[in-house]
């Protein structure tokens, strides 16, 4: 089982960008921003591409689409490039999570459900097994049956996945934040106003080795907590736990990574979801 | 979308409440809401992105006794509209529209209109808007033109009484009683009426020769003015729509106001409206409306009951004494005269050494040992409407009455101050219900708290 895993803010963001298709105010350029709202969309939805050049070659592992709407049967694919050259090819792939036969209940879940479907976020997350070298991407779009008529997205992210050597301790895990409100009635009823429910992460990582830590401080420490963070507690484990395990937010509280024993560093970190 | 799908929306605490407010200023609108909003392409603003920035829960509260209010509007600002600050934003209109968030913005509603008040402060993380209700128009005098002399030129309404003329024109003696036409005037010497030549389309007569004491008119502008002519007026003037029904709902008092002061139309209003029991306030669609303080209808115009109402959240907060005597002053003489001409009668002269008329209405109580007289100077014009008021008056303040405060979920966005609610609950003898006046209601728009005051 993979380590947990971060990406803190995108590489994506200083690339020039250019989709074949975008309508009205929501331009690709908004893949770049954090806001949620601030979605790219296109009405084509057989075929759309995203054409990305960075200003100098990047070393790459990971790529995440956030805020999409692909449905059940809409693939990703991404292609990075140097010098014009074929670096690396994802092939097309279909980020959905699939409740697998077995757990997906006839008559009870659409022909075709996906775990993402409950989630207010969908997220397609893509790992590479080695760093790859690229100076330009392209990330195709399909899906011809989107119900919506048109495919979009809120965010972007590439860059190099930051993992420790040892993984987060027993404990970790997500709460979902709940904003609603319990009321009692004079007549004896429970009533409830509806809020908006968001996920924190919190992990203890009591086990950092001494080139961990230096990464731990110069790759998110020393970023700062206005940086978009994609963290994945069970990379590559697929289901409903990697799904709801994963998320794109902002680092919480305040870094700090005490000498806990012989070479032996820790900290502990704490995400909301953006 | 029906109003009956809006309602149930809006009555349903588990809904998720967006607010899209839409700030004009002198350069364009900005719209911005809570949660962030990307419009679909079936939307009336397709493709667009109205910003998650908006802060406020956005508070409206309106009463009898209170112009509307909406707090405030905090807006966050990372440093992407640090050009609001140079933006024309007072006196320009903000929309605030209520929906869904997973509706087209075409079905939002709008359910307020204020007046932006400025910018009133701005960190780095947030800027701060006033909001003003329409009534901050009405803040403007009624008078601008003045005299060669400099005196303003009156104006009058309605029926009005021994009120003071402006020399306009003193090698003519030419006098103006009011800045527009006028049906009648009687001219008055010391109390004694004088020959004059009239000159009504202007508002002016001319004298013979000089008075020998002060001078005073009786001036009529339109006789049977009501309060409906005379808010409709003052809406007209400041370029305000009016709430057509509430105004023709107010009684049909002919009513008699002299303006020769710096006095604005909001005080104009007051005096209309204290005069006939009323209140005046702009709804949240921006228009004048007015409402009379009056009995609970018969029939209810909505309803609560104990499963609506937050525990412990219902409670009164005054019990109010009744009143032993009314005495209702009325016929204004706008002049006080200190010398009066020989040749008046008895009841003349009596009449023109008061300010006022009085109707007086008394209540028979019984084992109130606090009840205290109600006295109440008006600008009603003539006997029979007083009498008519004072007794009203006198039936209001009969015995002993209550104010209610209650909490609810339900949004109540139908709830306006001067409609009849049914309270139902099985404590404080509401249990068969019982009909009470909403006098003040504030509603959070998106937290589904609403308080709500009554007089029973």
């Amino acid at each position: 089982m993979a380590n947990m895993r971060m990406v803190v803010g995108s590489l994506a963001d200083s690339a020039i960008l250019l989709a074949s298709d975008s309508v009205g105010d929501l331009v690709v350029e908004n893949l770049q921003r954090s806001e949620k709202e601030r979605v790219w969309r296109s009405n084509e939805t057989s075929l759309v591409t995203i054409a990305g050049t960075f200003i100098n070659p990047q070393a790459v592992n990971c790529f995440v689409l956030a805020g999409h709407n692909l449905s059940g049967a809409g693939s990703v694919e991404l292609i990075l490039r140097l010098d014009n050259v074929v670096v690396y090819s994802s092939g097309v792939y279909l980020p959905a999570n699939h409740i697998p036969a077995g757990v997906w209940r006839a008559g009870v879940d659409p022909f075709g459900a996906t775990y993402d479907d409950n989630l207010p976020n969908q997220i397609a997350r893509l790992w590479m097994s080695e760093l790859v070298i690229a100076d330009s991407f392209e990330i195709k779009l399909r899906d011809a049956g989107n119900p919506a008529g048109y495919v979009q997205a809120s965010r972007l992210l590439m860059g190099q996945f930051l993992s420790p050597e040892w993984n987060m301790d027993w404990g970790a895990g997500v709460e979902w934040l709940d904003s609603s409100q319990h009321v009692r009635m004079e007549g004896g009823a429970l009533q409830t106003i509806s809020g908006i429910v968001t996920r924190q992460v919190t992990l203890n990582l009591s086990h950092l080795t001494e080139s961990d830590r230096v990464r731990f401080e110069m790759d998110l420490a020393a970023r700062g907590k206005a940086q978009d963070v994609f963290i994945s507690l069970y990379p590559e484990q697929g289901g409903m736990q990697e799904v709801t395990h994963m998320m794109i937010g902002r680092r919480q509280n305040n870094i700090h990574l005490p000498h806990s024993y012989s070479l032996g560093w820790g900290t502990q970190l704490t995400f909301i979801e953006s | 979308m029906t109003d009956t799908e809006f309602n149930a929306w809006l009555n349903d605490p588990t809904s998720q409440k967006e607010i899209i407010v839409e700030m004009q200023h002198a350069g364009g609108v900005v719209r911005v809401c809570r949660q962030g909003i990307a419009t679909r392409p079936t939307d009336q603003y397709p493709n667009q992105i109205i910003p998650g920035l908006l802060t406020s829960t956005i508070q409206i509260e309106s009463g009898f006794n209170s112009r509307l209010s909406f707090g405030g509007l905090e807006i966050v600002n990372t440093g992407e509209l640090d050009s609001w600050l140079d933006f024309k934003w007072y006196g320009y209109p903000v929309v605030i529209l209520l929906g869904d968030k997973s509706w087209l913005t075409d079905d939002f509603r709008r359910v307020g209109v204020a007046t932006n008040g400025g910018i009133t402060d701005a960190s780095a993380s947030q800027i701060s808007f006033s909001l003003l209700d329409g009534s901050a128009l009405f803040d403007q005098p009624i008078l601008s033109a003045t005299a060669s002399n400099g005196e303003l030129i009156p104006r009058a309404f309605g029926n009005t009484f021994a009120v003071t003329p402006v020399l306009t024109d003193h090698q003519t003696l030419e006098y103006q009683v009011s800045g527009g036409a006028v049906d009648s005037v009687v001219v008055m010497d010391n109390g004694a009426v004088v020959n004059h030549t009239a000159d009504y389309e202007n508002g002016k007569f001319t004298l013979n020769s000089s008075p020998i004491g002060t001078l005073t008119a009786d001036v009529t502008v339109n006789a049977s003015l009501t309060a409906q002519n005379i808010l409709t007026q003052a809406a007209n003037a400041v370029g305000m729509p009016v709430d057509g029904a509430a105004l023709a709902a107010l009684p049909a008092y002919e009513l008699g106001i002299f303006v020769n002061t710096n006095a604005t139309w909001s005080a104009l209003l007051d005096d209309v409206c204290t005069s006939l029991g009323a209140f005046w306030w702009v709804n949240e669609v921006g228009e004048l409306t007015a409402a009379q303080f009056k009995e609970p209808s018969m029939v209810a115009d909505a309803e609560i009951i104990e499963t609506h109402i937050r525990e412990g959240m219902i409670t009164p907060i005054l019990i109010e004494q009744p009143a032993f005597e009314i005495q209702l002053k009325y016929g204004r003489r706008w002049t006080q005269l200190s010398t009066l001409a020989g040749a008046l009668d008895d009841e003349t002269r009596d009449r023109l050494a008061r300010q006022w008329d009085t109707q007086i209405y008394s209540n028979n109580l019984i084992g109130f040992r606090n009840a205290q007289p109600f006295e109440l100077e008006t600008a009603l014009a003539n006997s029979a409407d007083a009498l008519a008021e004072a007794q009203r008056l006198g039936s209001l303040k009969g015995h002993l009455r209550q104010q209610w405060r209650i909490n609810t979920t339900i949004a109540g966005a139908e709830l306006q101050p001067g409609q009849t609610l049914k309270i139902t609950h099985p404590r404080f003898g509401f249990s068969s219900g019982k009909n009470a006046l909403i006098t003040r209601v504030s509603k959070s728009l998106v937290l589904s708290d609403i308080e709500i005051e009554v007089w029973l």
